[in-house]
């Protein structure tokens, strides 16, 4: 039995496009991913490139949100949050990474495709990329964090942390300079970066997109982590990079709970699908191996079984929170920027749950498959690693608590 | 300035050369590894890296010869009233660089113990095996044979299971034991283990506990099949494959302690199995203090250290009490299993039980707030330039090692609850 027939969700009756979609992700999934992991393990030439731009490119992905005079899919409306989470489960079933990927560079391209937002400017420029191109194109997200460095004299902060870089707007271009600059996501290769900045002047946040081959914009050295092998991350440095004033994209506090609400539900979908490849992977072995001698298969055991239960559990509830979350934004609730305020906590929220919950019941699995669960030739622990990478880069979990007590309590000082 | 130095360590109890044995191998991990550490991933099957580090600790400073008697050679440690905190030093240090060689260090003396220790000393044996590796200045490697394919770690279930669903077969012929199965994952295997402890039956199916057999065999015999190491989620400095016995033949005398008494020794390697855990667990969350005491003195919120905020500092402080408190679990076993006169003998259920408890405990506190602290570096907690998530990556094998969670739960439950069906 397919396992997401066993676990429900709001998304049960889906529109008939989204059945297809899903469906057509699924082939992906099994015949360019995980037929091909166990040989080619996490490889970027021999898998993870091929597979991604079959997904991004051949079947068209990347240019879905992009209307369609741009040669866009046109599903720029936000009733596309359903079928955003039933494909981002597909995807994230057959690898973490390439889900992750998508994620951000959906959010990134919602901040000026999605029809609340609709820049037409900025869809001209980038569309060619996304649309035309024949290559898989990704966007990286650059937030605010920690700094690595006391400052002197008055900061200015948003919601406590440091702002990556400074714009300040020069005739019709914007000048931005910062370095050390850390990408959530793929900053050795993407094709376009979504930078939250300090503008310069104003002291609002600004979300400005550049280009990757913007002179003045360099990357560092790709760096090795734990998880995530698709994004192939690195610092950056923008040495008085110059860009259109088009790339703009927004001002205020509003863009950033839009993008980051549309990058948190990609983020929850990706982990939903994730666990979806651990469950079953628990199924099997469940069904396969003994427990105290050779007469107790272990879904037969008491105490495994309450084990495996807490998975399934977990699971199930991930899956409704992140269809309820869908439900919420595709009610265009990121229109109007106070409710835009609550979708975004309660996208802080869902992911933060889906995240953590994930993580614990991957760790369930693998403590009941034991070395197996460890060894990368039965393709768990792979999620275990890109699960914990990809929660980390949501940020820490104690500073977006802060966030979500200035919503809910009104903390002034924090 | 604080340093891992001032967590605590029962000073009443160490082992005279406990700071001598821990400074040794602390400038040995500070020289040798954690410098290159963070390479050793690409590193899984080759070990050219890890190897030289290996040979630095095993052979050269000589840790290997630990456990056999003085006159072979060795150390005495296997008669020393110190055998169990001097031993947890001796981990706790290696895995503060690595957790993976701390791991294939520890294991080459699980089957050892079984010959090197007082009360159940193997004199012919340890003759027998000394040379090996105490006339060598390269890092030899001894491995516990014990898993099998379908049941896995069940194997270790030996309360219940009395060794019934051992496949592995030993059979006497003339004055040779004939050994034919397979084994996988043991630590020490996937081609670089020389000596092989072999957990066998002479009876199939049997639950009588003179049918439990360990007998030795050198992995140059005819038979011997070693497969390659698997890739893992980490812990490369420790290689684990598969292994073939097809007709082996070793002498007799082979057999470490006889009928009855192969079973209840080998309780005593699963008591050093969890000391040998906590320390791992143990030395793992120092190297996690020193990183994130450096990453929270180094990084700024609100234009202060990381240290400072009040939300952050508590997951800081969680990470310190864990720290102290496995710490002290550990050196408290260690010390039970030094002194069995207050305690009884290590092979007792009740030691056994406890060990599992405090592993189980070490494991478990240890994996989450671990997996905290890399959340509180945000993206470095998955960069591998801070270490942290190769501490995490490793250590989940520890967790999932010598039966796992569940084992442990029904072995505790077993003893404290005097259960009868489980």
């Amino acid at each position: 039995m397919d396992c997401f027939s066993l676990i429900p969700c709001s998304s049960d009756q889906p529109h008939e496009s989204d059945i297809l979609l899903t469906q057509t992700l699924k082939r992906w999934a099994e015949t360019e991913v995980m037929a091909k992991r166990l040989e080619n393990r996490e490889d970027l030439d021999l898998l993870i490139k091929p597979a991604l731009h079959k997904l991004f490119v051949d079947l068209e992905m990347q240019k879905m949100i992009f209307p369609e005079q741009y040669g866009g899919v046109g599903l720029n409306k936000p009733e596309v949050a359903q079928t955003l989470a039933l494909s981002l489960e597909q995807i994230g079933r057959a690898d973490t990474g390439i889900g992750y990927l998508y994620a951000a560079t959906f959010a990134l391209c919602s901040s000026f495709a999605m029809d609340y937002n609709l820049n037409d400017e900025l869809c001209k420029l980038l569309s060619p990329l996304f649309c035309d191109s024949g290559k898989s194109a990704v966007g990286s997200l650059v937030l605010p964090s920690y700094a690595s460095e006391i400052k002197t004299g008055p900061q200015i902060l948003f919601q406590g942390r440091t702002y990556p870089a400074a714009a300040k707007q020069l005739d019709d271009r914007l000048i931005i300079k910062g370095s050390n600059l850390q990408p959530l996501n793929a900053g050795c290769d993407a094709e376009i970066f979504g930078i939250f900045c300090l503008l310069e002047g104003s002291n609002e946040p600004a979300l400005v997109v550049i280009p990757a081959n913007t002179p003045g914009l360099s990357r560092g050295e790709p760096q090795t982590r734990t998880g995530l092998a698709a994004s192939l991350n690195c610092k950056l440095t923008l040495d008085q990079v110059a860009v259109p004033e088009t790339c703009l994209i927004s001002r205020g506090e509003t863009s950033w709970q839009q993008l980051l609400s549309w990058f948190y539900l990609g983020v929850a979908a990706v982990t939903v699908g994730s666990l979806f490849a651990a469950f079953e992977i628990l199924r099997e072995w469940g069904e396969n191996r003994v427990i105290k001698g050779k007469n107790s298969l272990l879904k037969d055991n008491p105490l495994t079984a309450s084990v495996m239960a807490e998975v399934s559990q977990e699971l199930l509830l991930d899956r409704l929170l992140l269809h309820q979350l869908a439900g919420i934004i595709a009610s265009r609730s990121l229109e109007e920027p106070a409710r835009a305020k609550k979708t975004s906590v309660a996208a802080l929220s869902v992911v933060s749950q889906v995240t953590h919950s994930a993580e614990k019941a991957i760790n369930q699995t693998m403590e009941l498959m034991g070395s197996a669960g460890y060894a990368t030739e039965w393709n768990l622990e792979r999620y275990w690693r890109d699960i914990k990478t990809m929660q980390l880069h949501l940020g820490s979990w104690e500073l977006n608590k802060m966030d979500l007590a200035r919503f809910f309590y009104r903390s002034a000082n924090l | 300035m604080r340093t891992i130095d001032d967590f605590t360590r029962p000073r009443e109890f160490v082992s005279p050369i406990d700071d001598y044995f821990g400074r040794i191998v602390r400038r040995w991990a500070d020289e040798e590894v954690i410098p290159n550490r963070r390479r050793y991933d690409e590193d899984w099957q080759e070990h050219l890296l890890i190897e030289p580090a290996f040979d630095q600790l095993m052979g050269k400073l000589g840790l290997q010869r630990v456990l056999f008697p003085e006159d072979l050679g060795g150390w005495g440690l296997g008669h020393s009233h110190y055998i169990g905190s001097a031993s947890f030093r001796l981990m706790e240090e290696v895995a503060r660089a690595d957790t993976g060689m701390a791991v294939a260090f520890g294991v080459t003396f699980w089957p050892l113990i079984m010959i090197c220790n007082e009360p159940h000393l193997n004199r012919r044996l340890c003759e027998e095996f000394a040379p090996l590796f105490c006339q060598t200045e390269k890092a030899v490697f001894a491995a516990n044979a014990m898993t099998e394919p379908q049941g896995g770690a069940d194997i270790e279930n030996m309360e219940i299971i009395k060794g019934a669903t051992i496949q592995t077969t030993a059979r006497l012929e003339g004055d040779e034991w004939v050994i034919n199965g397979h084994k996988l994952w043991p630590t020490n295997s996937g081609g670089i283990c020389s000596l092989f402890g072999v957990v066998c039956t002479t009876k199939p199916g049997s639950t009588d506990l003179n049918d439990f057999a360990f007998i030795f065999v050198p992995a140059d015999r005819p038979g011997v099949t070693q497969g390659k190491p698997y890739q893992k989620a980490g812990m490369a400095a420790d290689k684990n494959g598969d292994i073939w016995f097809d007709q082996v033949r070793v002498p007799s005398h082979y057999r470490a302690c006889g009928p009855g008494d192969d079973f209840k020794y080998f309780k005593e390697v699963i008591s050093f199995g969890n000391l040998g855990s906590i320390a791992f667990v143990s030395g793992a969350l120092l190297n996690v203090f020193e990183i994130i005491k450096n990453f929270s003195e180094t990084n700024y919120h609100r234009n202060l250290p990381l240290k400072e905020n009040d939300a952050l500092a508590g997951v800081l402080a969680d990470l310190a009490r864990d720290t102290e408190i496995i710490r002290i679990l550990g050196y408290q076993y260690a010390r039970m299993l030094d002194r069995p006169d207050l305690y009884g003998e290590r092979w007792n259920e009740e030691l056994v039980t406890k060990g599992r408890v405090y592993k189980y405990f070490a494991c478990d506190r240890a994996l989450d707030i671990i997996g905290k602290v890399m959340n509180l570096m945000e993206a470095s907690g998955s960069d591998r330039r801070w270490d942290i998530e190769k501490h995490w990556r490793d250590l989940k094998i520890v967790q999932l090692w010598m039966g796992g969670k569940q084992l442990c739960q029904m072995e505790t439950a077993r003893w404290f609850y005097e259960c009868e069906t489980l």
